[in-house]
């Protein structure tokens, strides 16, 4: 073997040498921690603290049906000094979120004082202030209605991410206040009706006093 | 002889070929390695709420739990020489509820009395997913959740749909009632 071809092969050697440590290196610096046994390890302490069954009177009056689109871009991203926080070309995704919202009153929340029966059998009745009673969320993607889209560096965007950009989008919807204040009215005349109606068969003319 | 000036990618030697593919290859695998997936990295842009329906409904929530499920799947991912399963975790987050339809209640005033029945009918379990995540060491593009989702749902519903908990509901439901037509004065009997 000449020498010539004694080089090449360590510079063969070296190559791959350099190749596994620095894959090893990003692999121990770049590792998170496996989510799922994260999770898994969780779920007790949750499931003791969420899973207890509470007695209500939650009166549900208005169901509003919702579509909000969910869009995320990202961009690439080299602000940082940070490598872990780098996003090398683009990642986006746009798609429907529906829900259902129940609003409603709490009848636990209407004291001796909110009811006022005279002799005449009228009853001037103080409603409580609406609430949101429930929500869906439709967890299941319809595949047809999402746009994805994403470079040759950045991960695809699957199911993951769409559940991701669902679970922002209800936090966002719920915190609107906009959307509960645009509905008062129409709660507050739905609530009424279904009181009108209890309150009429057994026999009592209600007065809405708020 | 004239030198030529331009490049040629054949006149370079083997081992600078090698060295500069292993390079490529290194970046790009660190560059996959540290695209990680958070939810920090997803913001939304702001885009107006359709509301495609409002209608009334009377319905009362007797009994209600929030709680947490999952079940584990397994995501199959095809690369280029080989194929990978990885294990995923689907969780939802649920509203369990019983739930009296307040339009099937009749209330019959007895005449002379301040009593009056109540027939009341058999309330309705009722689940809703308030979200959920897929948490996955890897995310693949053409993985539906809808199975998973199902399973969870099953779950759920096996736990907290049973008739100890209906019962509990009843009684629950009958007292949120009969404090109501006692504010207004009557006194109820349930049928």
């Amino acid at each position: 073997m000449n020498s010539l071809d004694k080089r090449t092969l360590r510079n063969y050697a070296l190559a791959l040498v350099g190749c596994v440590v620095v894959v090893v290196a990003a692999q121990l610096l770049f590792k998170t921690a496996d989510p799922v046994e994260e999770y898994l390890q969780k779920t007790p302490d949750k499931q003791e603290v969420l899973g207890l069954f509470q007695s209500k009177a939650q009166l549900a009056t208005t169901e509003v049906t919702l579509r909000r689109m969910g869009i995320y871009d990202s961009e690439t991203r080299l602000a940082t000094i940070n490598p872990a926080n780098w996003r090398l070309g683009r990642r986006a995704c746009i798609m429907p979120v529906d829900m259902t919202i129940k609003y409603g009153v709490d009848m636990r929340k209407l004291t001796a004082a909110d009811i006022v029966i005279d002799t005449s059998n009228v009853v001037r009745i103080h409603l409580p202030e609406p609430e949101v009673i429930d929500y869906h969320v439709e967890m299941r993607t319809d595949r047809r209605e999402v746009v994805t889209m994403s470079g040759w560096l950045r991960d695809e965007v699957g199911e993951q991410t769409m559940q991701t950009i669902k679970n922002k989008v209800v936090e966002e919807v719920m915190a609107d206040s906009t959307l509960f204040n645009s509905l008062r009215t129409e709660i507050q005349g739905n609530t009424r009706a279904i009181f009108r109606s209890m309150l009429q068969q057994m026999g009592l003319k209600p007065v809405f006093t708020n | 002889m004239k030198k030529d000036a331009s490049f040629n990618i054949s006149r370079l030697p083997l081992t600078t070929l090698v060295k500069v593919a292993c390079l490529l290859a290194v970046a790009y695998f660190v560059v996959r390695c540290i695209d990680a997936q958070d939810d920090e990295d997803i913001t939304i842009q702001p885009t107006p709420i359709v509301i495609e329906s409002v209608k009334p409904i009377g319905e009362l929530y007797a009994f209600t739990a929030i709680t947490e499920d999952y079940t584990i799947d397994n995501v199959e991912k095809v690369g280029f020489f080989s194929r990978k399963y990885y294990k995923a975790v689907q969780t939802m987050r649920m509203q369990v509820s019983y739930v009296l339809d307040m339009d099937s209640v009749h209330y019959e005033p007895i005449a002379g009395t301040d009593t009056i029945v109540v027939r009341m009918p058999q309330l309705r379990y009722v689940q809703t997913a308030q979200g959920g995540r897929l948490l996955c060491e890897v995310e693949v593009a053409n993985y539906d959740a809808a199975h998973a989702i199902s399973i969870v749902e099953q779950k759920v519903r096996s736990k907290y749909d049973t008739p100890a908990n209906r019962q509990k509901a009843t009684v629950n439901a009958h007292e949120v009632l009969t404090a109501f037509v006692q504010q207004c004065g009557l006194v109820p009997i349930f049928k």
